[in-house]
């Protein structure tokens, strides 16, 4: 009998050793390598961007050396009035000033037909978060020109929930709202599909389409840029 | 009979448990060794993208001040033919405009800053996400800063311009697509009263920050601010000119 009750008392001592062992052996196998290499895919990512900023400032560089160097060897003097009316023609563009054209991407967002007539909630708003956050992911992934409505994104543009309307820069704007962007059309399209927003406006019983098209017109700012409280930093001052 | 029996248990048992050391210590050590050499290389990856990191961020303060020397140069010599010429007068001034509305050069002017910061009391429990700040909310603030009337903003010295993108990606801000971390320093140029009042407004960004996060905001009037300028304004532009072009062939 003594002899029959030891046999369940050395398994369950043996049972306690080997689940112990099989614990350490599972953490120092878990550990650390994990962490450690999303630090590195981290750190690439930085390393990507710093270049990327790095190439930017050198492409700016050398626009600025030509532009530099046709100001200095002018041909004759109606030449370089020439030059500098290009400058501001080229910052007009960017700025918003003029309108532009070029291959891009048409974004509709519209009310989805209902079949069964299911009653619009209050989460069927689209919001000023919503188009700012298009329009962010859209400049980020280089877009040149965006319009909304016909309403040109400046330097300085607003996008914001007046009531129950949505102003840019103090204009209302109602659905079905048109987003005409100039830029790569494969690479918007694709920014906008990598970012889930098809999914995200059903939510909000909006139905979102894009088009790709070879010549897209976004048109110029009709304000000016308003410049009261600032001027031109000076070196040294 | 009842001894060979309990001979026969534990001479199993016994195998058993031998064995489960023998290969326990082996595992763990084969482990131990390749995981310290691991790290080891890891460690040094680490240290060189460290350098080559920290060897384009020099490089980049290089080239930034050389390329705001060149442009100054650049309105230097427009500026002598604006001296010559009445016609070259107008556009002078215009472009001169142009350039600062735009944030192609350096301003400075009164205004505000604010300052995003993530919340320093985190607890462990809560949700995190309430009590750090995410790209939304500075883009919230600068939203409210232009329609205030702000004229000019920059975010941790990285102005923002027409194509300014406000993002996140995985953990980092990027401004301008360059990295940025807490506390976010929204400098704005405007009249600071009105700045501070549109912020404040009852139902306004800053009491929804309130409501709706953690996060420390803090807001400060200047009668100076100096705001840098935006760099990268022709690498979009060629980009796009050069893929219509390869359209129209």
């Amino acid at each position: 009998m003594r002899k029959t009750r030891r046999i369940p008392f050395t398994i369950t001592v043996i049972s306690v050793i080997i689940g112990y062992m099989l614990a350490v052996q599972f953490r120092s196998y878990n550990t650390s390598a994990v962490a450690e290499s999303k630090d590195i895919s981290q750190m690439r990512q930085d390393l990507q961007k710093v270049m990327e900023h790095h190439q930017r400032i050198l492409t700016d560089i050398s626009k600025y050396d030509q532009l530099l160097y046709e100001y200095e060897n002018p041909q004759n003097q109606a030449d370089s009035l020439k030059t500098m009316k290009e400058e501001l023609q080229r910052i007009k563009n960017f700025g918003g000033l003029a309108s532009l054209e070029g291959k891009g991407l048409v974004i509709t967002i519209d009310e989805m037909n209902l079949d069964n007539g299911e009653e619009l909630s209050s989460l069927s708003t689209v919001f000023d978060d919503d188009l700012r956050y298009i329009v962010n992911e859209l400049f980020g992934s280089g877009a040149l020109a965006i319009s909304i409505n016909g309403n040109r994104m400046t330097p300085t543009t607003s996008i914001r929930n007046v009531g129950e309307s949505i102003q840019v820069d103090n204009k209302v704007i109602a659905v079905p709202y048109t987003i005409d962007v100039i830029g790569d059309p494969d690479v918007l399209e694709s920014a906008m599909k990598l970012k889930g927003f098809e999914e995200y406006f059903k939510i909000i019983n909006k139905k979102i389409s894009l088009k790709k098209l070879d010549k897209v017109v976004v048109p110029a700012y009709d304000g000016k840029g308003m410049i009261r409280y600032m001027k031109p930093l000076k070196e040294g001052s | 009979m009842k001894i060979k029996k309990i001979h026969v248990y534990l001479t199993l048992v016994l195998l058993t448990f031998g064995f489960m050391i023998s290969y326990s210590i082996q595992f763990t050590k084969s482990i131990s060794s390749s995981s310290s050499a691991y790290t080891e290389t890891q460690w040094e990856k680490k240290q060189k993208l460290q350098e080559k990191i920290l060897d384009e961020q020099k490089q980049i303060q290089k080239l930034a001040q050389q390329l705001q020397d060149i442009k100054q140069k650049v309105s230097d010599s427009e500026n002598k033919m604006g001296a010559r010429e009445a016609e070259a007068q107008e556009i002078l001034k215009e472009l001169e405009e142009v350039r600062m509305w735009t944030g192609l050069v350096p301003v400075q002017g009164k205004g505000i800053i604010v300052s995003l910061n993530d919340s320093s009391n985190l607890p462990d429990s809560a949700n995190v996400n309430d009590f750090i700040v995410h790209e939304e909310n500075i883009r919230q603030v600068v939203n409210e800063l232009f329609s205030a009337g702000a004229e000019a903003i920059s975010i941790n010295g990285q102005r923002l311009s027409t194509n300014s993108a406000i993002r996140c990606v995985g953990p980092t801000v990027l401004v301008n697509e360059v990295k940025t971390v807490p506390p976010f320093e929204i400098s704005a140029i405007g009249e600071p009263e009105t700045l501070v009042t549109a912020l404040q407004m009852p139902g306004g960004v800053l009491q929804s920050l309130k409501e709706w996060t953690n996060i420390e905001v803090k807001l400060e009037k200047k009668d100076r601010l100096d705001l840098p300028a935006y760099a990268g304004d022709s690498l979009n532009q060629m980009r796009v000119e050069a893929s219509n072009k390869e359209g129209d062939s």
